[in-house]
């Protein structure tokens, strides 16, 4: 009776919740079209009534799988009795349903926050942006509440459910798909801002000074779930590489790509007045590219190592994608004339034309991987089946790759409006030979491959590009107020947080194309490498001794495991223990999978897969991989998002006084590119006008807002005391006291 | 100043030096020109597992791919070519075993895809950047119009350096 409870209370908490969003987003909608209050409360009401009721559906899923109620069908085909309890709860995104789920709470938590917490500038946005969000969530209440309910009973209950699929008995996959749509989910907010600027008419960079913490966030978390899913693919698939350009590893790269180039084009918008019209696309677009990876993974079309979760709501996704293309293109064709940029590039060698040729490469790279994801999947309707793999997308993202790794290091070296060429030269010369004195070495010591040199050398490049853009600023600081390095190199970061964890993040993708470079060019693998017990296999530099096999039980399997003793160059270097899961009677969803043993190191990593033995263990067969740098990835990826959250780290002065805050860190900004050589003087002193101008203003309307908040917090404290004095002495005997 | 500048220089130098030696002494080890088995598997990258959900042939674990591997490694060893392995592959399972079609016909398209999603954005970009009303207003403004920015301001910007 429970568990049919359970699934009865579920489904109607779903459609509740659709009819919640429904009438949140027409509420809103309406609230704004008529200008009734109202209805705007209405509309908010129905928000939070919509964020309740996903909140107690997704509790309601998770209790489920926490108590095992195997008469829910999802729980019942994703976990089992024997399950740990942390990959139980796992399971509520080990399948396509609580997926589903998954994302629609997410996106309601994103709205709840906001209703919460509004941005104190975008007030007067935030009807129109709810109403975008409401309506997305009202699609997903929909998949969730029919198609594909997490909440849809078994006829019986089986005594024991099918478990969760071994190969996600993983740490990181408790993290991985949870930052992912943390951060996919995330485009939807600047999406939903921008829309809704262009749908009340708003000219202007509003929605990109809003939204830019939510862009840079939803970035990092997408780029932690990435990296977190080429680690999980790494540990766990057992094939020796970590990225191999499936489909499904492609829909999380699309929105990558995209919002990686917004990221970029944004800062010309907010601090230019341009690419306003193309932002708009941008952010459109990589909203919808969630929605399309989405459609990717969950419909099942396309054959890739991650289909866990499949079943037939592939259509109506489609149509949701087609949907919010077709909106967005409504909305922005509209609103063209409110597009228009204040002013045309000024020199092609420029910041801003950095970031243009940075958002070229990356959108390419984002056409490019669409082109060879959703072919293959075409193509067998015009008569030919193509298949496109790892060699064709290196092959055709390697020369845009090693552009966007260039500007990488060019792109803060090069100052705002107008460069220099003399002095870019001169500050890309100490760099660039650093590069080139590196890349030489490499080649000189016998690093072969004329793509490994170019690769690491341009990696190198980036680098030294941002170090030493970095040791100029610190030099340029010394000069304007004298203190010992360290300090200054610690105030300059922590004056411009948003500059600098920028230049962490570069550093970091220099450090992570070193590793993949590296990793994919000079791996070493060993196939079929067959040991007796007590034999030794020499592997170029490695030794590797087969002492045996043995078994364990652990995690709801048991698990056969062989003993190697890995030596490399004459130095014990310890033991390694591959295995394979063999299952448990209970788990007849997981069967054998392979569990590979990584020695991890700086260097290179030492990886062996246990590919089969022989009764009783007098021999097995291994599958030895060598692979450098690997680390240098995963080591690049917590800077990356240290850098990251450093740039998002909230500021005091950030939140109290956003935009003197703005204009101020503009102008100091402008006064270090001037001390460090990037600016010729006339720019120089007709920016600093400028600057001076607009702090200014913005000073002014801050003292303006403080003068209104306190002369609305002195009406409200008034009202109360003349309140509580009515109550406790209803004779006008203490009229004469106050609070003044 | 220049004696400062000579001794960044070096210290530059010097850990670009060790940087590449490190690396070089970890990397050198993996160098040299690939084995037999190296190459073979290097082709089996190129193929599709035909029996697997989206692995290639080199990466799969399963009794199919391995089958392929081996007789890869034998033909290598009797003397083919790259191309004529993956030839009698194609012949055997049709061109959709290849995991990066050869340019031809319709599909040199594909090759092009990146070159012209390049020139298609680098336009669009370029018509949006060089749209905007002529530069008028800021750059011919006289520079030091009343002396530049007040000393109040000048005071509050030295909080930001």
């Amino acid at each position: 009776v429970r568990a049919v409870w359970v699934a009865v209370v579920g489904r109607v908490l779903l459609w509740l919740a659709l009819a919640a969003a429904l009438a949140a987003a027409g509420c809103l909608v309406a609230g704004e079209q008529t200008g009734r209050a109202g209805l705007g409360r209405a509309g908010r009401a129905a928000f939070w009534v919509l964020a309740g009721l996903v909140g107690a559906a997704a509790l309601l899923l998770l209790g489920a799988l926490a108590g095992g109620d195997f008469h829910v069908r999802y729980v019942a085909e994703h976990s089992s009795a024997e399950t740990p309890l942390a990959y139980r709860l796992g399971a509520f995104w080990g399948g396509q349903e609580g997926s589903l789920l998954l994302w629609l709470s997410l996106l309601c938590g994103y709205g709840a926050y906001l209703l919460a917490r509004p941005p104190r500038e975008g007030q007067a946005l935030l009807p129109y942006a709810l109403a975008i969000l409401a309506g997305n969530a009202a699609a997903f209440c929909w998949l969730v509440a029919a198609p594909a309910s997490p909440f849809r009973p078994l006829p019986t209950a089986p005594a024991d459910g099918q478990g969760l699929n071994r190969l996600l008995h993983d740490q990181s996959f408790l993290i991985h798909p949870v930052a992912l749509y943390l951060g996919y989910v995330g485009f939807a907010v600047p999406y939903a801002f921008a829309m809704a600027g262009l749908l009340r008419g708003e000219a202007g960079e509003r929605w990109i000074r809003l939204t830019h913490r939510w862009t840079l966030a939803a970035w990092t978390l997408l780029s932690l779930g990435i990296l977190m899913g080429a680690r999980w693919s790494y540990h766990v698939l057992g094939w020796g590489g970590y990225w191999s350009f499936d489909p499904v590893e492609n829909a999380a790269l699309l929105p990558w790509l995209t919002g990686t180039a917004l990221l970029h084009s944004a800062m010309v918008q907010e601090r230019r007045g341009m690419l306003k019209a193309w932002n708009a696309v941008l952010v459109a677009a990589t909203f919808v590219l969630t929605l399309f990876g989405t459609f990717l993974t969950r419909s099942g079309i396309v054959d890739s190592v991650h289909t866990f979760a499949q079943s037939p709501i592939g259509g109506q996704l489609l149509a949701l994608v087609g949907l919010a293309t077709a909106l967005s293109l409504y909305v922005i064709g509209s609103r063209l004339e409110l597009l228009r940029d204040d002013r045309p590039l000024e020199a092609p060698l420029s910041k801003e034309g950095a970031f243009l040729l940075n958002n070229i490469v990356f959108v390419s790279l984002a056409l490019t991987v669409l082109v060879g994801t959703v072919l293959p999947v075409v193509s067998p309707y015009f008569g030919q089946a193509v298949s496109l793999g790892p060699p064709y997308f290196e092959r055709v993202t390697a020369p845009l790759f090693t552009v966007a790794l260039l500007l990488a290091g060019v792109g803060p070296l090069v100052a705002w409006r107008r460069a220099g060429l003399r002095a870019l030269g001169r500050h890309l010369l100490p760099p660039l030979g650093a590069a080139a004195a590196f890349a030489a070495l490499l080649a000189a010591a016998g690093v072969g491959g004329l793509g490994v040199v170019v690769g690491l050398g341009c990696a190198a490049f980036a680098a030294a590009a941002v170090l030493y853009d970095f040791g100029l600023a610190v030099a340029a600081r010394l000069r304007m107020q004298p203190s010992d390095p360290w300090t200054a190199a610690w105030r300059l970061v922590a004056r411009n947080p948003r500059r600098y964890g920028g230049y962490l993040v570069h550093l970091a993708m220099a450090i992570i194309a070193s590793g993949v470079v590296a990793s994919h060019a000079l791996q070493r693998e060993y196939d079929q490498v067959t040991l007796r017990v007590g034999e030794t296999a020499h592997l170029g530099p490695l030794d590797l001794t087969y002492e045996g096999m043995g078994a364990y039980a652990g995690g709801g399997a048991v698990h056969a495991y062989a003993r190697l003793l890995l030596s490399a160059d004459g130095r014990g270097l310890g033991a390694l223990l591959p295995a394979v899961s063999l299952g448990s009677d209970a788990e007849t969803a997981s069967g054998t999978t392979f569990e590979p043993a990584i020695r991890q190191g700086l260097g290179r990593d030492v990886y062996v897969v246990l590919e089969g033995y022989s009764p009783g263990g007098a021999e097995a067969v291994f599958h030895v991989y060598l692979n450098p740098l690997v680390t240098w990835i995963w080591i690049g990826g917590g800077l990356l998002v240290a850098g990251a959250v450093f740039s998002l780290w909230p500021r005091r002065e950030a939140l109290l006084a956003p935009r003197s805050h703005r204009v101020f860190s503009l102008w100091a900004e402008l006064e270090y590119d001037y001390r460090m050589g990037k600016l010729a003087e006339a720019d120089y002193l007709a920016l600093r006008a400028r600057y001076g101008r607009e702090a200014e203003l913005a000073l002014a309307a801050e003292a303006e807002d403080l003068q209104r908040d306190l002369a609305g917090l002195e009406a409200r404290v008034a009202r109360r005391v003349a309140e509580l004095e009515a109550q406790a002495c209803p004779a006008p005997v203490g009229a004469g006291r106050g609070l003044a | 100043m220049a004696v400062g500048r000579l001794a960044w220089g070096l210290w530059g130098a010097a850990a670009v030096t060790a940087a590449a030696l490190g690396l070089a002494a970890v990397l050198r080890p993996l160098a040299g020109p690939p084995t037999l088995e190296q190459r073979a598997l290097a082709i089996a990258a190129e193929l599709r597992c035909p029996v697997c959900a989206g692995e290639s042939a080199a990466a799969a674990d399963v009794p199919e791919a391995r089958a392929m591997r081996a007789e890869i490694a034998a033909d290598l060893a009797a003397g083919m070519s790259e191309r004529q392995i993956l030839d009698r592959f194609v012949a055997q399972y049709g061109p959709w075993i290849l995991y990066r079609p050869p340019a031809r016909g319709p599909l040199r398209l594909l090759w092009l895809a990146p070159a012209v999603a390049v020139v298609v954005a680098g336009a669009v970009l370029w018509r949006q950047a060089a749209g905007g009303p002529p530069p008028a207003a800021e750059g011919t403004r006289p520079a030091g119009e009343a002396g530049g920015p007040a000393p109040e301001l000048e005071r509050e910007l030295r909080r930001w350096l």
